[in-house]
């Protein structure tokens, strides 16, 4: 690693560019909550149960591949608030995680397509992320963890109602899938509110991906899963990915819509925005990714040739706040952090 | 040039309208063009979102439904009361489950549509419990094989849910 810092760097799984099916669909996660049957729920642990979560689930670990070369294994203690916000700005790790992290645990594979939480609203909570579109691969994935380390641990499970959580909206198969979405023509049609509304019936949420509901920045949108009871894994995902593709295509029409009947205003917005990524001097988070998501447009639809995604998902991840800070180490206040992201933007616009 | 409506910014859009023959231009900032409704796109989709209604509501936790549960009951195991769960949402261990089960009973078929787990199993369960279910599986089929009066069909199945429950008896000696 260039950087003696961890997770400092900005490729991460999910976000790989050559790997990424779907001009749409950026990412994919898989989550399983599992319990330890011995031990009450994280929120009313003793310091003590903690630690013996952690060991417990460490020695699981130990003896499967997960304890071998391609993960890497952390206590709370052993990270620093930077790495654990360089974590969070990646996505890999709840707020709530990022937000308490001593006696807790993480299990981060090498590329991080793999990072199991240990101790947060679940005792364990396996998180499979991929690029694109990819539900069955993701939870294929998460699967394989899960078999390893029930070989050392006893899972917390009921014969009718399934796999038992701290809260009863992940009961059953502790199954959540995120797919991350990209709508910038829904939004600028106005279509978005309808979609919005049309998800709840459909026992699926949105929510944006930096903020709530339509104010969300850059056109970015999480959909996944409520309904964790009652259907199989498989059976879960096969409906959010039938509502991802439904979605999909109607975000491709409002694309061709806005390509033939808005030609001009179409390529005059993805134009301004390429004019301000090249040019701005101070960028705060908001405008960068308004930025962005017109500059993903301009590229999807063939307009900006002289861009691509590796470039664009360098921008997602590294013009964020702790990712710019970095390397200074300390905090700045925010004007600064605005100068460094508009010259960070420059920089990858420069092929840095 | 100046946006003639708010006289601040400059005008970087041009409106023009033609009622009845008159034609006027004006000059507006983007913000007062928006503002007028100038900028927002009209739309021409031909057909609305025909998939919304494709399943039905199954997401909505009433609050009084909670609070009608016997309220001094406790959790013999941790001790967390039904009234200290309605408030966080999540309960203290796994035994809480079964403590507060009738309450929980009404609430997961609102929350979750269901209260029976048709995914995973752990595989120290797996064998003799994946039987089973196969066997509830084909008990279905059964009955629709009698239903239409296919007795050749169901006969068949009669016999595959007979040798399941052999192994299954002989899983649990």
């Amino acid at each position: 690693m260039a950087s003696n810092k961890k997770f400092a760097e900005i490729a991460t799984k999910w976000n790989e560019a050559e790997a990424v099916n779907h001009d749409i669909v950026l990412s994919t996660r898989v989550r399983l909550a599992r319990n330890l049957a011995a031990l009450p729920f994280p929120h009313g642990m003793t310091l003590a149960e903690r630690q013996e979560l952690i060991d417990a689930v460490g020695r699981a670990m130990k003896d499967t591949p997960l304890g071998q070369s391609g993960y890497c294994f952390f206590r709370g203690e052993e990270l620093t608030e930077l790495e654990k916000a360089l974590l969070l700005e990646k996505h890999l790790i709840s707020p709530q995680f990022a937000g308490g992290m001593k006696e807790q645990g993480i299990l981060i594979s090498a590329d991080e397509s793999i990072v199991v939480m240990i101790g947060e609203e679940d005792h364990v909570r396996i998180q499979s992320f991929l690029p694109g579109l990819q539900l069955s691969a993701a939870l294929a994935g998460a699967n394989q963890v899960d078999d390893w380390l029930e070989q050392g641990l006893d899972w917390a499970f009921d014969d009718k109602i399934g796999y038992l959580t701290a809260c009863p909206s992940n009961v059953g198969t502790g199954l959540r899938a995120s797919v991350m979405v990209h709508l910038p023509a829904l939004a600028m049609t106005g279509r978005l509110e309808q979609l919005f509304a049309a998800m709840g019936k459909l026992g699926l949420t949105v929510r944006g991906i930096y903020g709530e509901g339509s104010e969300s920045m850059g056109a970015l949108y999480q959909i996944s899963n409520q309904v964790t009871l009652g259907y199989s894994e498989e059976e879960i995902l096969a409906r959010l990915e039938t509502v991802i593709n439904q979605i999909s295509a109607e975000e491709q029409k409002a694309r061709d819509w806005l390509k033939e009947q808005q030609t001009v205003k179409l390529h005059d917005m993805i134009w301004r925005a390429y004019g301000t990524a090249s040019f701005a001097r101070t960028l705060s988070l908001r405008e960068m990714m308004d930025c962005l998501s017109r500059l993903r447009l301009g590229v999807d639809l063939g307009i900006l040739e002289r861009m691509n995604k590796s470039q664009l998902n360098k921008m997602l991840i590294g013009g964020q706040d702790h990712f710019l800070m970095k390397e200074d180490g300390r905090e700045l206040a925010a004007g600064d952090i605005d100068i460094l992201r508009a010259s960070f933007i420059r920089g990858v616009l420069d092929g840095k | 040039m100046l946006c003639e409506k708010c006289k601040k910014n400059t005008a970087t859009v041009c409106v023009t309208t033609i009622i009845n023959g008159d034609k006027t231009v004006k000059n507006l900032c983007p913000a007062c063009a928006e503002q007028e409704g100038h900028l927002n796109m009209p739309l021409s989709f031909d057909h609305d979102f025909s998939w919304q209604n494709l399943w039905p509501t199954i997401f909505s936790l009433g609050q009084g439904e909670l609070n009608r549960g016997s309220n001094a009951q406790t959790c013999p195991h941790c001790h967390l009361s039904f009234q200290e769960f309605a408030k966080g949402g999540r309960f203290g261990c796994s035994h809480c489950y079964e403590a507060f089960q009738p309450q929980l009973k009404a609430m997961l078929q609102r929350v979750q549509g269901s209260e029976q787990h048709t995914g995973k199993l752990p595989k120290r369960l797996a064998g003799v419990k994946g039987i089973r279910r196969q066997i509830d599986a084909l008990r279905g089929q059964l009955q629709q094989a009698i239903d239409v009066e296919n007795f050749e069909l169901a006969a068949k199945l009669r016999d595959e849910i007979k040798v399941l429950q052999e192994t299954v008896q002989k899983g649990d000696a």
